[in-house]
């Protein structure tokens, strides 16, 4: 007990920034406590913590416009219970009355809990219809476009309405972009303008009338072109992540773009680290869809040095162990025009041991020769 | 941004609850650390750690209205169980598959902002947190909270038992126990620490909570 209480006054010391010498049995505790200095001192990038600030006041203004009332007001309390008095359980007893036992008392309750939730239903699904992408109603929103589109029998009709809602979660995206948003409101236009054209492709296969037939295909080659103009636009503005969903969307409408199949991480040890401790890793992604100019991403940024970049084969160097390569996060390529493809997580393979052995000595290309340990997926 | 020497925090907290954009801004100031060493200490990646402090904080927005807090300590306890349940979904999500994670794009986080980062500088600090966040997972959970919330977020033991809903006694003796714990697992990679018996290293994977 007293150990404990001197542990606690000398860590309070410490951690006000003075340090006293602890007696012998203390030592390797506050010792450990010291390990954990860094991470006391750890403070995210300011750059992080100003765009952090401005999404969440963005949040809170959204949160007030929806709940303009309740943002000031408390959770209620519960009600009390209150024993039941003579005069609350005199039964109504007349003909034609309700005797409000406890069990017809259950049925109101039950009555006007449905009343009200079914009124509250049929108000969200009206309030929904106007529901904007990162809305949340939107979910409310796609469900009731889907019944819609099930509802509809004529294949006409139905791959108009795929257009039309298509159309408009296009505009949608491009709001989105063009006010640099880079949320679900962005991320929810682009997943439906993708299931909408797709699935108004999908009905214009049952349209039989011809001249229909041939209008539909028209307009929906002339949204193909402007979502791949648009898209290819927005590319330029995004982050990876958001760059990342593009691209699988210009896939989705079939434009050629860069696709990842495998990723080798070869680790040999760094020919400029004289104390022969250091590592540098080889990532060779394959693939199809790389231009020229081309790079390795490590969590969406530029990593290391491009030794070559084929059509379908890019090459780099990192200076950093295989190990810690590989668990950085997803490794990918960026092309050039902002198009990008990621390695899945079953594609990575790491051909050599991060730990260095005391018996081998690298080449003269500064690897361990032939590589060691077995693939790890 | 700096708080007020005179704002009493009950008071910015009142604000806040109604959303006012700068009792929020104060919060947000003076509590964006503590999260973020929070979620740095239990995730060892600034990089993950930013994404969960951010869904944190948009949690706290969310749910300020609702909360019961009315002073300081009742307000981290509140911000920090938000943070504990991100960490938490973040945990659960990523159980049964292998580490790291590669699933694209289902369950990939947006807001990354590693273009402004350089990965190389991510790689060696993701290296030197490693092993201390190794070994904080090997605590126990009450353990491995003290030791959070008493030597990294600062807090005097009396406010950890205040948080966690314990004696101070009971906080101090959970805190010797987890320093001691801690003292023998990193004696391996620590050559300040003075020598203990030392450990085999444990098959143990890693026990998320």
């Amino acid at each position: 007990m007293e150990q404990e209480r001197e542990l606690d006054r000398a860590l309070s010391q410490r951690l006000m920034g003075r340090v006293t010498s602890a007696p012998g049995p203390l030592a390797p505790l506050l010792a450990a406590a010291n390990a954990l200095t860094p991470l006391r001192q750890a403070a995210p990038s300011a750059a992080f913590a100003r765009e952090l600030e401005a999404r969440m006041l963005r949040r809170a203004r959204q949160v007030a416009a929806e709940n303009p009332t309740s943002t000031s007001e408390v959770e209620p309390a519960r009600p009390e219970r209150v024993p039941p008095s003579a005069s609350s359980q005199r039964a109504i007893t007349g003909a034609g009355q309700l005797r409000r036992t406890p069990s017809a008392r259950r049925l109101l309750w039950a009555g006007v809990i449905a009343a009200t939730l079914l009124f509250t239903l049929g108000g969200v699904f009206v309030v929904a219809a106007d529901a904007q992408p990162g809305g949340p109603l939107y979910g409310v929103r796609r469900f009731e476009q889907n019944v819609q589109a099930q509802l509809t029998t004529n294949a006409v009709d139905r791959t108009q309405l795929h257009l039309d809602n298509a159309a408009a979660a296009l505009e949608a995206f491009n709001t989105a972009v063009a006010q640099h948003e880079h949320g679900t409101r962005l991320t929810d236009a682009l997943d439906t303008f993708v299931a909408e054209h797709t699935a108004a492709q999908s009905a214009l296969a049952d349209v039989t009338d011809s001249a229909a037939h041939a209008r539909l295909a028209t307009a929906l080659d002339g949204q193909r072109t402007q979502a791949t103009t648009d898209l290819r636009t927005a590319l330029t503005a995004q982050d990876w992540s958001v760059r990342l969903r593009i691209t699988l969307a210009l896939g989705a409408l079939g434009v050629a773009v860069p696709v990842v199949t495998q990723v080798t991480l070869s680790e040999a040890r760094d020919p400029a680290d004289s104390r022969g401790a250091g590592r540098i890793t080889t990532v060779t992604i394959t693939g199809q869809g790389f231009q020229a100019g081309a790079q390795v991403l490590l969590r969406g940024a530029p990593a290391g040095t491009t030794i070559s970049v084929s059509g379908d084969t890019i090459i780099a160097q990192v200076r950093a162990a295989a190990q810690a390569v590989a668990s950085q996060g997803p490794i990918a390529v960026g092309n050039p025009d902002g198009t990008t493809a990621v390695s899945n997580k079953d594609a990575v393979i790491v051909v050599s041991s991060a730990h260095p052995t005391p018996s081998a000595e690298p080449t003269k290309n500064g690897d361990h020769g032939k590589p060691k340990g077995t693939p790890t997926p | 941004m700096t708080w007020p020497p005179s704002l009493p925090f009950e008071t910015a907290l009142a604000r806040a609850k109604s959303l006012d954009e700068r009792s929020l801004s104060l919060l947000y100031a003076r509590f964006l650390p503590v999260i973020y060493r929070y979620q740095l200490a239990r995730l060892g990646d600034p990089h993950l750690a930013e994404d969960l402090t951010a869904e944190t904080f948009i949690a706290m927005v969310e749910q300020i209205a609702r909360a019961r807090a009315e002073e300081e300590l009742a307000f981290a306890a509140w911000l920090l169980g938000i943070a504990r349940n991100k960490l938490l979904m973040y945990f659960r999500a990523r159980r049964g598959r292998p580490a790291p994670l590669y699933g694209v794009p289902d369950d990939f986080p947006l807001y990354t902002r590693a273009d402004e980062d350089d990965p190389l500088a991510v790689l060696s600090a993701r290296e030197s947190w490693g092993e201390v966040v190794a070994a904080l997972d090997e605590l126990t959970e009450e353990q491995r909270s003290v030791v959070l919330y008493r030597c990294v977020l600062g807090y005097s033991a009396e406010e950890v038992g205040a948080l966690l809903g314990k004696q101070a006694g009971a906080v101090r003796a959970l805190q010797f126990r987890a320093l001691a714990s801690l003292a023998r697992r990193l004696d391996a990679q620590r050559p300040d620490l003075p020598t203990t018996p030392r450990h085999a290293p444990s098959a143990k994977g890693q026990t998320h909570e």
